[in-house]
């Protein structure tokens, strides 16, 4: 059951590939692209972890492929998106920026905090 | 497909310098004072051509994508999206976008198309390439709202969105 209420100041995870293939060179650092932060069509929204109830080590599930990308809920809350608590049975922190995010994506990925995982 | 019996003739080896294999930009070779008088420094032309290839072999990188590549469920790469792109990166570089001063980068997206993304000091836009091959332009502002959202039906409308 979904008990946690995401904040603005609660932090989120989102795992993107780690192959240099799938990040951005700005100005000599590594930037997350927009395309990580984008829906597909079906989907319900984009899965993030709740930074508060996990571990960058459980996120990142295999740091040999991925890293992960940390950016506050106050992005996603503040322009009028839901983030709601969505367990999984093998993820507890799971949660969904519900809807479509395609028209955010690039805000998102400005928003990153911090990278993880990933040689800057 | 003249693109892909071009870019084998020119492909670069695993073993040659790959330079800014994702931006494709050299700005930190001009920016170096020292290399004005090296006569080793490569001309802007076959920077360029160095650079285009990279792209068109990174395009054509994404067809190995497997379903799942994300570990968020991601589409595999269609060959319309893979096509089309491939027909992009020539037109960019028809066009001189590759050596414009505008830094372009291209990624796979998670529902099997493709996105190009232009930055430089005056432009942030994406060019979206859907799994049917079908081009949408977005234009943004500085803190990544969008201003603007167009569907192109001909690549000569890129142009001149990225020239305004």
């Amino acid at each position: 059951m979904p008990n946690y209420k995401i904040i603005n100041t609660d932090n989120l995870y989102r795992r993107v590939p780690k192959n240099k293939f799938y990040w951005k060179n700005v100005n000599g650092k590594k930037v997350a692209s927009s395309y990580a932060f984008k829906t597909k069509p079906n989907e319900d929204g984009l899965s993030v972890n709740i930074k508060a109830l996990t571990t960058l080590e459980l996120t990142v599930e295999n740091p040999e492929l991925f890293g992960v990308a940390e950016f506050s809920a106050s992005i996603p809350l503040g322009l009028g998106f839901t983030c709601r608590h969505d367990p999984k049975t093998d993820n507890d922190a799971h949660a969904l920026i519900v809807g479509d995010t395609r028209r955010i994506a690039k805000k998102l990925s400005k928003a990153v905090i911090q990278v993880f995982y990933i040689e800057l | 497909m003249n693109q892909y019996t071009t870019a084998h003739k020119f492909q670069l080896t695993f073993n040659e310098p790959n330079i800014n294999y994702i931006t494709g930009s050299f700005s930190p070779i001009f920016d170096k004072s020292d290399n004005i008088t090296n006569p080793y420094m490569p001309d802007s032309s076959r920077l360029q051509g160095i650079k285009y290839f990279n792209f068109v072999e990174k395009i054509s990188k994404f067809s190995k994508l497997q379903a799942n590549w994300d570990s968020y469920n991601a589409d595999p790469i269609s060959q319309n999206a893979i096509t089309t792109a491939l027909e992009t990166i020539d037109f960019l570089n028809n066009q001189g976008f590759l050596s414009s001063g505008i830094s372009i980068n291209v990624f796979p997206m998670r529902d099997g198309g493709i996105q190009f993304e232009f930055d430089s000091v005056v432009i942030c836009a994406e060019l979206e390439i859907n799994a049917n091959g079908e081009l949408t332009f977005i234009l943004f502002d500085d803190e990544g709202n969008i201003k603007v959202e167009n569907q192109l039906f001909e690549l000569l409308e890129l142009s001149a969105l990225l020239d305004e």
